[in-house]
């Protein structure tokens, strides 16, 4: 039972982070960066 | 609802579901096949979403976007990864590492690659702990060096998914390349060839998309659960294990990707996969006892 509250807290917990990204507009910066061709990746840069 | 879902992750279904949830999530993180006609890559709103898998997002098929390209450029410009730590903990939680053995299509390669018929090797354990060394590594210098050193000089998924694919289909790139491309090409040989012989090399040794998720195997809903009533330590489920790993030693061992082939390779039905209360992967026959189990 303690194991499974501790579960459900640490779910919230990651939930909240997640929601507190969103709202800085996190998804946003993650898409501009996908967006780009990675140099980095390929071998190039 | 229990019963429906005991019928339908029971025991007999599970590897079926398993290689159809692989080949499905692979169909849909990289589905972008309009790169056939135009060669460029996807580019587009589904890039904002990231799953924790390592699947490089420059890969020209590639919807998503990959965690540790994601994380690394997140250390570049000095920013707290909110929505990345929220993604993975929120999944961690639930699942564990249980997308290592459902969704990442790497994972999906090694294990096609592992079928090949041959001499097959052990990997020592303690070379598992090279994956922490490589999370740690790529923190530290890519904090350090302001660069994406993981992508730039290691991941052999980039040079695989995006590396080869852009350098066939765009002439303009080949002049470009430089000898860290050589290093990378020469890794993802090396890594491809392990993979015929070797249980997930690049999962066990090197991930540290997994090195991360791993932890989550100690909290998650999702869990492995050993009978030790029933267990007669034949070690069966190490040998099924795509990870090399002995379910009956530690359920929430930290390599456990949660792919249910023990549950389906045990002889007596002692390990079952439970999500807390709800059994799924729920033993549908009569589990054959040891004498000793019912005797006494």
């Amino acid at each position: 039972m303690k194991k499974r509250i501790g579960a459900l807290i640490l779910l919230l917990i990651s939930i909240a982070i997640l929601l507190i990204g969103i709202k800085m507009g996190q998804i946003e910066e993650t898409s501009n960066k996908g967006n780009l061709i990675c140099l980095d990746c390929i071998g190039i840069a | 609802m229990h019963s429906f879902m005991n019928k339908f992750f029971s025991r007999n279904n599970l590897p079926q579901l398993n290689w159809f949830g692989r080949i499905f999530s692979f169909l849909m993180i990289n589905g972008y096949w309009g790169v056939i006609k135009n060669p460029t890559f996807y580019q587009g709103p589904l890039k904002g979403i990231t799953l924790p898998v390592l699947n490089c997002y420059s890969c020209p098929l590639a919807y998503t976007s990959c965690p540790i390209g994601l994380m690394q450029h997140f250390l570049e410009i000095r920013l707290i990864p909110y929505y990345l730590i929220g993604v993975i903990s929120t999944i961690g939680v639930v699942f564990g590492r249980a997308t290592c053995g459902w969704i990442c299509p790497f994972g999906l390669l090694q294990d096609i690659l592992y079928k090949i018929p041959g001499r097959k090797l052990q990997i020592p354990h303690k070379l598992y702990y090279m994956k922490y060394l490589s999370l740690l590594v790529t923190i530290v210098l890519s904090i350090w060096m302001i660069s994406p050193v993981f992508c730039k000089y290691f991941c052999p998924v980039g040079t695989l998914e995006a590396g080869l694919p852009h350098i066939i289909w765009v002439p303009e790139f080949r002049p470009l390349l430089t000898w860290i491309f050589g290093i990378k090409f020469a890794l993802m040989i090396i890594f491809l060839l392990l993979f015929v012989f070797t249980k997930r090399p690049f999962c066990t040794t090197s991930c540290p998309m997994g090195a991360i998720l791993g932890g989550f195997n100690k909290v998650s809903f999702l869990q492995m659960h050993v009978s030790a009533y029933k267990c007669t330590k034949c070690d069966i489920c190490r040998e099924v294990c795509p990870m090399d790993i002995s379910i009956w030693k530690n359920p929430k061992d930290l390599d456990c990707i949660r792919c249910g082939r023990c549950v389906v390779g045990c002889p007596v039905n002692a390990i079952e996969m439970t999500f807390r209360s709800v059994k799924i992967a729920k033993l549908n026959v009569n589990p054959i006892l040891r004498e000793s189990d019912t005797q006494g």
